[in-house]
């Protein structure tokens, strides 16, 4: 009878097994379907001759990135800017659009008619732009930005920044590219005058845009994943100091980001539809060492496929190496409607509002915030670093998917096992076969 | 025995198995109720009233209550270890792979030192000081914020912990044996897990209380200097232990002897492979139960929303259920038999469970509370095992070798247990234990082959099967031994035996390589009767 439990149980565990196997490499499979490979091309200041004397693609303090990425059918533009509020806005047009930038009216602030254009017109647009920085005073130590009582956060817009790119440590080609911006001036206003300070000592806050024309997992913690529709960015803030005196310092400093998210879609056209905040758990932490979770600002979905995503682990590191014991939590808070009337949203200071013109205020926009932080974690005065990354692109957020090696481990796991019991079940069943009894009988 | 046998819940192995009876400080010179009835004792002060006894059985439980409590301290606050101490996941789990790492060769020691260098009294006072030393090491590595001097801490703590639990053993065998051992093995094991629990359960509020007035690393090594009490009362109970066992010593002249288990290495060599393959099950099974639950406590809080205090409290189910479970499935294992079917039904379990917290949201209650019950199978099946294939004066060392391997599979794979978490995060953790069960269960199905096809099936005969076969077994034994002597006295009277031809046939048939008969015996140079040879 254990002969017979034995092939029973071997049985069950061969078939899981073999189930577990094909199935990671059917898995496996997936990783290296071939996708549609597009093609970077990138122009510095697109449309722009001559600035401030100097040739527009060699000014490294005025940068807006134009970035097509041509596919067979149609083609999606990467627009950076980092001149105003540090700004993303993307669009999908046919393949013969050309991009038109009135440099004139684009520098002039609140001009409400659109001064970037498309021609013929975007089929899809989207854009978020990097408005302000929060910088709270956490006395009580509660890290959540809505917990904090309001009159100790200050907000620092973003625009006052003076970027600065990095052309030596850049590079691109037509598959894989990244730019490096850092900013370590701040312009304060006194009224009627401006002046520019430091950022303090070793203070910078920098963007690196990274983008892959291919699928796959980024090398930089938290290893995320890319797609050849998206792009990540890595923020770094380091010692950033906005105050301008000692005494303005918080004690207990908190740091958050205030965006502006705008899809191009009139609101009549959406049926009441917004954006969402979405908080997915997968089981799936291999890529993200102790991170389960993922978040993404999710866009309703237009002409049946537009849609577009701000994807994002609720983990940031507090040292310029990124490390996983050096990392604090990301927390996040439920969208708001957001307009250019409010004076709060600061949606006149990016170039969405250069591209959409006042038309912003009847379009999908909304304010997304951001804190960094964990309890005891001896606030951002500890190490004064942040560095997090955020991916965003269009088409759905990548999905994490468990990786073949782990298939593969529980394969031969429960294979080896399963082929002892089979193996050794098929020899004693042929060795009883085979053998016949021929004891030589000998008796005395 | 220690820690992991204990944890094992096989009070089967410790009693029925006979490991312990050699360890037998001669108690049964001690008649019960013999003479001297001194007349002005209360029956508490008595050495010989069952009062007296749960007194001592009191100290003896509380005796091991440090170890236990003080051993899963890393896990029950390794968030705030991480952050207050800076590590990472891997140099957490050096906390308690530096545990381990002395017990490889303790176990071997341990029981010596015990019985011939220090005396059960004197040295279990001596392990409860290395105990309470580690554990105010280990708390000042915190407060001065030195992990070196945190793991210096550990591997004190782990001289201690170990050998104490053969000692806790040693007392209850000479206090009790003949008479509740076996229910004061099971009362043991329970404090145990009781130990483990509560430190579970208060060291996340503690650490918070005493947060409110220190901060970081300080705090940290305070709460252990707190935990560290629980230390110095297991020497307080060492110390009355050692006065009480001296004061029945003087009042029933009673010997101590401690003819403990003697450990030669040297019998390695005839230990059969079904040995080793329990050894293999043992270890690859191990490995996958005592790292997580020393990385539990983020894994619950990270994947599944615990809070701190919620992934303790699921962290210690599983204590929680094998003291429960642990006596039931050894009662079950006892008169059933069946053994290595028990071992690969757990094994199997447990990766179930494993699966469960790996690959769904489930509530980890469910998983873990499926893994502590078929944790307590597997212990209560497989310990006794050895003792099926080992004889009995090897047990000790079986034993020994057994957890020494444990104990280093344990220091190896804690730390990459750590290492993985960093870099490959917790499913591939849980991948990784679930490929150490499935060694195990590779392991196990060798066993069941190997031994029904060389020793009969014995390992997974029912009870009564067993018996029988033992009762055959000796039948035989006594048998040939008729025959010997039946053998041995024509040949000694006349050097030149003349042979039987069969003899002479079977002798040119075995030269050949041809098959003899099944049923020749070639010790007896005969045709064994058919009920011996089953």
């Amino acid at each position: 009878m254990s002969s017979l439990q034995l092939l029973l149980l071997g049985a069950t565990l061969g078939l899981f097994g073999l189930i577990v196997s094909t199935e990671g490499m059917s898995n496996g499979r997936d990783d290296m379907k071939i996708e549609e490979v597009r093609k970077f091309t990138t122009v510095i200041n697109p449309g722009c001759q001559v600035r401030f004397g100097v040739n527009c693609s060699a000014l490294t303090n005025m940068t807006l990135l134009h970035i097509k990425s041509e596919g067979k059918t149609d083609c999606y533009h990467f627009l950076w800017s980092f001149i105003g509020a540090p700004t993303l806005l993307m669009a999908r047009t046919s393949l013969n659009s050309t991009l038109n930038v009135n440099w004139d009216e684009m520098l002039e602030e609140n001009v409400p008619t659109p001064s970037i254009t498309f021609n013929p017109p975007a089929l899809y647009s989207f854009g978020w732009s990097l408005v302000k920085i929060w910088i709270a005073d956490d006395i009580n130590d509660v890290v959540q930005l809505n917990q904090i009582n309001q009159s100790m956060i200050t907000g620092y817009q973003t625009k006052n920044f003076i970027w600065e790119r990095f052309d030596n440590i850049s590079y691109q080609n037509s598959t894989h590219l990244s730019y490096t911006l850092t900013a370590k001036k701040y312009i304060h206003y006194f009224n009627e005058s401006k002046q520019v300070f430091d950022l303090g000592p070793d203070g910078y806050f920098k963007f690196t845009i990274r983008m892959k024309s291919s699928n796959g997992y980024s090398d930089v913690l938290p290893y995320m994943l890319y797609s050849e529709n998206s792009t990540q960015v890595d923020i770094a803030f380091n010692d950033v100091q906005l105050n301008l005196t000692e005494t303005d310092y918080p004690g207990h400093p908190r740091i958050g980001f205030k965006y502006l998210v705008v899809q191009g879609a009139h609101l009549k056209d959406l049926k009441n539809e917004r954006m969402r905040l979405e908080r997915t758990k997968t089981l799936d932490d291999e890529h993200t060492p102790g991170v389960f979770e993922t978040l993404s600002v999710r866009t309703p979905i237009l002409n049946k496929t537009d849609q577009s995503f701000i994807q994002w682990k609720p983990i940031c590191y507090t040292g310029e190496v990124r490390d996983v014991i050096d990392s604090v939590d990301v927390w996040s808070y439920p969208l708001q409607n957001a307009s250019s009337v409010n004076g709060d949203d600061n949606v006149q200071d990016s170039i969405l509002y250069s591209y959409y013109g006042a038309d912003v205020d009847s379009m999908l926009l909304e304010a997304v915030n951001i804190s960094f932080g964990t309890q005891q974690d001896g606030f951002y005065n500890k190490t004064k670093h942040i560095s997090w990354t955020y991916s965003t692109g269009f088409g759905e957020p990548p999905q994490d998917f468990v990786s073949t090696l782990v298939f593969i481990i529980i394969g031969i796991g429960l294979g080896i096992p399963a082929l002892i019991i089979i193996l050794s079940i098929t020899y004693v069943l042929v060795k009883r076969l085979k053998q016949p009894r021929d004891d030589l009988l000998l008796g005395r | 025995m220690a820690r992991i046998l204990d944890d094992g819940g096989d009070t089967d192995v410790l009693t029925g198995g006979g490991s312990t009876d050699t360890r037998d400080y001669g108690e049964s010179s001690v008649e019960t109720r013999s003479g001297g009835q001194g007349g002005c004792w209360f029956s508490c002060c008595d050495p010989r009233s069952s009062l007296h006894r749960f007194i001592v059985l009191l100290f003896m439980c509380f005796l091991g209550f440090g170890s236990y409590f003080c051993y899963d301290n890393p896990g029950a606050l390794q968030d705030n270890f991480m952050k207050d101490m800076d590590i990472t996941t891997a140099q957490f789990t050096y906390l308690y792979s530096f545990y381990s790492w002395p017990n490889v060769v303790l176990c071997f020691v341990g029981g010596f030192l015990l019985d011939s260098v220090f005396g059960i009294r004197l040295g279990t006072v001596i392990f409860c000081i290395f105990l309470v030393i580690g554990q105010i090491v280990f708390a000042l590595g915190g407060i001065f914020d030195m992990f070196w001097l945190m793991l210096l801490g550990r591997f004190i703590f782990g001289i201690g912990g170990e050998s104490l639990a053969v000692a806790q053993n040693a007392y209850a065998v000479s206090w009790f044996k003949g008479k509740e051992l076996n229910m004061v093995f099971g009362l043991q094991l329970s404090f145990a897990r009781v130990g483990s629990t509560v430190n579970f359960n208060l060291m996340e509020p503690l650490y918070k209380w005493m947060n409110t007035s220190y901060k970081g690393h300080t705090c940290t090594g305070i709460v252990l200097m707190i935990a560290g009490a629980t230390c110095i009362l297991s020497l307080f109970c060492a110390a009355a232990l050692a006065i009480f066992d001296f004061r029945a010593e003087k009042i029933l002249k009673k010997q101590t002897l401690g003819s403990g288990e003697k450990i030669r290495l040297s019998d390695v060599r005839y230990f059969p492979v079904s040995f080793w393959l329990m050894c293999g099950s043992c270890v690859a099974y191990y490995v996958a139960i005592f790292p997580f639950i020393g990385l539990g406590k983020v894994f619950f809080i990270r994947k599944f929303d615990f809070t701190p205090e919620g992934a303790n409290a699921v962290n210690s189910i599983l204590y929680i259920v094998s003291a429960v479970a642990s006596p039931l499935f050894g009662l079950l294992v006892d008169r059933t038999g069946r053994n290595v079917f028990y071992v690969f039904i757990s094994i199997l379990v447990t990766i179930g469970a494993h699966g469960i917290l790996a690959f769904t949201f489930l509530n980890p209650y469910v998983g873990m509370c499926i893994m502590g019950l078929s944790y307590s199978m597997l212990a209560s099946a497989l310990w006794p095992m050895v003792a099926l294939v080992i004889p009995e004066h090897q047990l000790g060392t079986a034993y020994g070798i057994m957890q020494a391997v444990q104990n280093f599979g344990l220091a190896v794979i804690t730390s990459v247990a750590g290492e993985i978490v960093d870099t490959g995060g917790y499913l591939l953790l849980e991948v990784f234990f679930i490929a150490w069960l499935c060694l195990s269960l590779a392991c196990t199905v060798l066993l069941w082959l190997h031994d029904s096809s060389h020793s009969a099936g014995l390992l997974n005969m029912s009870i009564d099967d067993r018996d029988r076969w033992e009762h055959d077994k000796m039948l035989a034994e006594s048998l040939e031994r008729d025959e010997l002597y039946r053998v041995a006295i024509p040949t000694t009277s006349a050097t030149t035996a003349i042979k039987s031809d069969f003899l002479t046939r079977n002798r040119y048939l075995s030269r050949i390589g041809a098959p003899l008969p099944s049923s020749y015996d070639p010790t007896i140079g005969r045709l064994l009767h058919r009920p011996m040879i089953r």
